[in-house]
Order: structure tokens, then C-alpha cells, then sequence
């Protein structure tokens, strides 16, 4: 019995929990496209971005525990949407044999509707990604006047390394596809989702919504298409 | 332009709760572009009757749009093509000679298809039984005015209270979910002096009961509005978060 009432979180709290963890999320990536404009800059190529890296994980531990919270966030996120769509499906045992789409006042896009199938795309991106760089081969480099001499992480040389192959851009373009879909109909409804609603409000977050998923996006595919165009 | 129009009608028959259903097709012929779609069914419906073959089973009463007993789909639309319109307010001169329309029951796993068009939404009575009244004294009525309610949630909560409880927001919903309904009753007692110090214990009941009954959850997809006879708007569905958010903090 107390098993059942822990899984019974009402539909209202799974979708604030949804909307909470995916607007952090987004909040994270936002952080993290900033911080990947020093791959454009930098004197040789790639100390900006280094030294960047080198920043980041001289907080030790508190890189670590901010590293953990993400991956929290993740799995709560996807958890309870996984959690959520499934109830969704049993909530219909019969199709309809015709959907089609109302118009008018309607928020309902592919974008609004795949948003399990583009979050699992995502899910799989991430754990490449996370292999391919964040877990990826150790190189070391050294710049004379940075870190009194010392070697530090050359991240630089993995993103290269990755981006001159054109299967992985591939890859990567398919996923800020998936990117900008999910995050297109998932900015303006974590705000309703969590009560956040006015006429004005809403009709300016549901605008931007796809634009800025779309403009998130391309962000992020500037890096692999820049950096297999100039090697 | 001729005043009748010829159609072929796809319909979902289901003799019983128990019976797995199927389309059948209808041909008809001379349908007046003056009567409504309900009024379209009831002439297939007498000629079928003479015919000596099973009529098509649907809901209605009022036929004026404001009971809230008819709906069903039609081409993949709760209510038909026309936005703000019950099935029985919709005239046949919306749609076109020769047309083929394909017309289901509203379709989720708490409204079980009672025969045909005719779908049991007693859930949205128990959602209702769950909160969605005033507790008040019994007695005699009180004077009118004597509490005061500014202008502005007297419109907002009429507003809310225009819903019918057709279900058509449920059949639209792609989780099926109940959460356009329930707002609405919700909100139209929480704008009201007199209903709004029950807030908490209605909207922790209400949405409980709208869990346990089966439906899903509001993904934002907003096609309940935009399906809505009465175009209730999302924006209580924003308001029902709120006041359940204020019940945990």
C-alpha cells in the first residue's frame, strides 16, 4: 500500500516536477552554449576553450556536486515524463481512426506531440556526448603562460579530434534537431505547467518558444560544422 | 448552389460496452445544407428505421448548444470542424457535396462507449462529487448582493462556469486528459467569494479524483480550447496549478 501511494504523485505535481527540471535544464544549456563561444577564440586555437575547461574543474568538488545535480535533474526529469506518458497511453486503450489537428486556439504541434521520442533521441545524445568528451581520451597540453607551466586537460584536441569525422556533425545536426523540437513546445509549457499564465505572457513564450529552440540549436551546430570546416 | 448535398458517412457501431465495434458505412442523399448535423442523423436514422435496420445511437437534449449532452468526432475533430460549436449547432452548409466524414465517439479509457456515438461520462460526475460545489447551510436563500463581487472575477468565474461538461476537451486531448474540465469547475468557484475558501480541500479532491479515474495528464497541447464550445480558455488549467502549488507551500 505505502508503495502505491509513493508512485501516486498527482498529475499536477508530475508535470511542476517536468517543468522545474526541464527549465533548469534549459537554464544549463544556455550556460553551456556560452561557455563554448571560447571555442571560436583563443591564440593557438583551443587555449581559450582549455583554459575554460581547466576553470571549470579547478572547483573540485563543488564541480562535482554541481556535475551530480545535473544528472539529477536529468534523471528526474525523464523519469517522470516516462512515468507520465505511460499513464497518458493507458488513458486511451482506443484509437482514433482519424486525429487531426483543431487550429484556432491549439497548441498542439508534431513538436508538442513527440516530446518522448525526441527526449529519448536526446537521452541517447547526451550519453555519446558525455563519452565522447566529458569521459573522453585524456591529452595533456601545456601553455607557458597559464597554470604556471603545468600540463592541463586538452579538450580542445578530443573536440577536433570528433568534429573532423562527418558522421559524428551528422549525428549532431539530427540531435539539435530533436533539440530544438523539445525545447520549442517545452519552454512555454514548463511556465503554464507551473500556473504561469497571462494573455500577454503566454501568447509572447508560445511566440518565442520554437525560435528560440530553433536559435539554441543552430548554437550549438556552429561548433561541430565550424570546426570540421576549418580541418 | 443547390440546397441539399449528398454524403458518405463513416460510423463507429458498437452494439454494447462489451462488443469490439467497427465502422460502418452510410450513404445519404438529399440532406438539406439548412439542418444541423444532429438533424443529418435522424433523417439517416428514419430511413434506416424503414429500412428496417438499426439506427445510429447519439446523445442530445437541449439542441440549442448549452446542455453539453451531444458530441462526438468527426474527422478527427471533438464537435466538428467549426470552432465554439456543439455538434447540434453545426450546420450541414459547412460541409461540401460528396464529402466522406468520418465520425467516431469521443474516445478515452474512463468514457466507455455505451452503444455507438454514446459515450458514459460519469467520471466528470465524480470529479464533480470530489469538490467541485459550495458547502452552504441549508435554508432560506440569502439576499441578493449581500456579499459583493467586483466586476471583473463575476466575468472571470462566468467564464469558467460556461463549460458544459461536454467532454470534448478529454476526446481532443492527446493524454486524454480531464484537466481543461476540471480547471474550469475549479476556477468558476475559486474567483467567487463564496467558493473560494474551499480552495484547498476542491482542488486536492478534484484533481485526485480526476487521477483515480483514469485520465491522463495536461501536456499543454491546448487543443481542448481550441475544440471547446464554449472556448475555455488554458488559462484555468494554470489556475487549478496555482492552487494546488498554495496546498504544498
Amino acid at each position: 500500500m505505502n508503495q502505491i501511494n509513493f508512485l501516486k504523485i498527482s498529475s499536477v505535481l508530475k508535470k511542476i516536477i517536468i517543468a522545474v527540471t526541464g527549465l533548469s535544464l534549459f537554464l544549463f544549456l544556455i550556460i553551456h552554449l556560452l561557455g563554448n563561444i571560447t571555442l571560436f577564440t583563443g591564440n593557438p586555437p583551443g587555449k581559450d576553450f582549455n583554459q575554460y575547461a581547466h576553470f571549470l574543474e579547478s572547483f573540485g568538488i563543488l564541480f562535482t556536486i554541481a556535475e551530480m545535480g545535473l544528472l539529477g535533474f536529468f534523471v528526474l526529469h525523464l523519469s517522470t515524463a516516462l512515468y507520465s506518458n505511460f499513464i497518458n497511453t493507458s488513458a486511451r486503450n482506443t484509437k482514433y481512426a482519424v486525429s487531426s489537428y483543431a487550429g484556432g486556439k491549439s497548441k498542439k504541434t508534431y513538436g508538442s506531440q513527440t516530446m518522448v521520442i525526441t527526449g529519448v533521441v536526446l537521452l541517447v545524445f547526451l550519453i555519446w556526448h558525455v563519452l565522447q568528451f566529458r569521459l573522453g581520451i585524456h591529452y595533456d597540453t601545456t601553455y607557458l603562460d597559464f597554470n604556471d607551466g603545468q600540463p592541463i586537460r586538452d579538450l580542445y584536441k578530443n573536440v577536433t579530434q570528433e568534429f573532423t569525422n562527418i558522421w559524428v556533425v551528422a549525428g549532431y545536426s539530427v540531435a539539435m534537431t530533436m533539440l530544438s523540437l523539445h525545447l520549442g513546445h517545452g519552454f512555454w509549457s514548463s511556465f503554464q505547467s507551473l500556473g504561469i499564465h497571462g494573455r500577454n505572457f503566454t501568447r509572447i513564450t508560445y511566440s518565442i518558444s520554437y525560435l528560440l529552440g530553433t536559435i539554441i540549436s543552430i548554437g550549438f551546430l556552429l561548433i561541430p560544422i565550424y570546426i570540421y570546416s576549418i580541418n | 448552389m443547390s440546397d441539399v448535398i449528398s454524403l458518405n458517412l463513416q460510423v463507429w457501431k458498437q452494439s454494447s460496452i462489451d462488443d469490439p465495434g467497427s465502422f460502418e458505412f452510410y450513404s445519404v442523399k438529399d440532406i438539406s445544407i439548412h439542418i444541423s448535423f444532429l438533424e443529418m442523423l435522424d433523417v439517416v436514422n428514419e430511413n434506416l428505421q424503414k429500412e428496417g435496420k438499426d439506427p445510429i445511437a447519439f446523445d442530445s437534449d437541449c439542441r440549442e448548444g448549452i446542455c453539453g449532452t451531444c458530441g462526438f468526432v468527426i474527422d478527427g475533430v471533438a464537435h466538428g470542424p467549426l470552432a465554439k460549436t456543439t455538434v447540434c449547432q453545426l450546420h450541414m452548409r459547412h460541409f461540401e457535396d460528396g464529402q466522406t466524414l468520418v465520425i467516431e465517439p469521443f474516445r478515452a479509457t474512463p468514457f466507455k462507449v455505451v452503444k455507438d456515438l454514446v459515450v458514459d461520462r460519469g467520471s466528470f460526475d465524480i470529479i464533480i462529487q470530489a469538490g467541485g460545489y459550495v458547502t452552504v447551510s441549508t435554508g432560506n436563500a440569502p439576499d441578493a448582493n449581500n456579499i459583493l463581487i467586483a466586476k471583473d472575477n463575476a466575468e472571470d468565474a462566468f467564464d469558467s462556469a460556461a463549460c458544459i461538461g461536454c467532454g470534448a476537451c478529454v476526446a481532443s486531448c492527446p493524454n486524454a486528459s480531464a484537466a481543461l474540465f476540471t480547471s474550469a469547475k475549479i476556477s468558476h468557484l475559486s474567483h467567487l467569494p463564496q467558493g473560494k475558501i474551499e480552495d484547498d480541500q476542491r482542488v486536492k479532491g478534484m484533481v485526485e479524483a480526476m487521477d483515480d479515474e483514469g485520465f491522463g495528464n495536461c501536456s499543454n497541447h491546448a487543443e481542448c480550447e481550441a475544440v471547446c464550445p464554449k472556448g475555455i480558455s488554458i488559462s484555468n488549467i494554470a489556475l487549478m496549478r496555482r492552487n494546488l502549488i498554495k496546498t504544498i507551500l
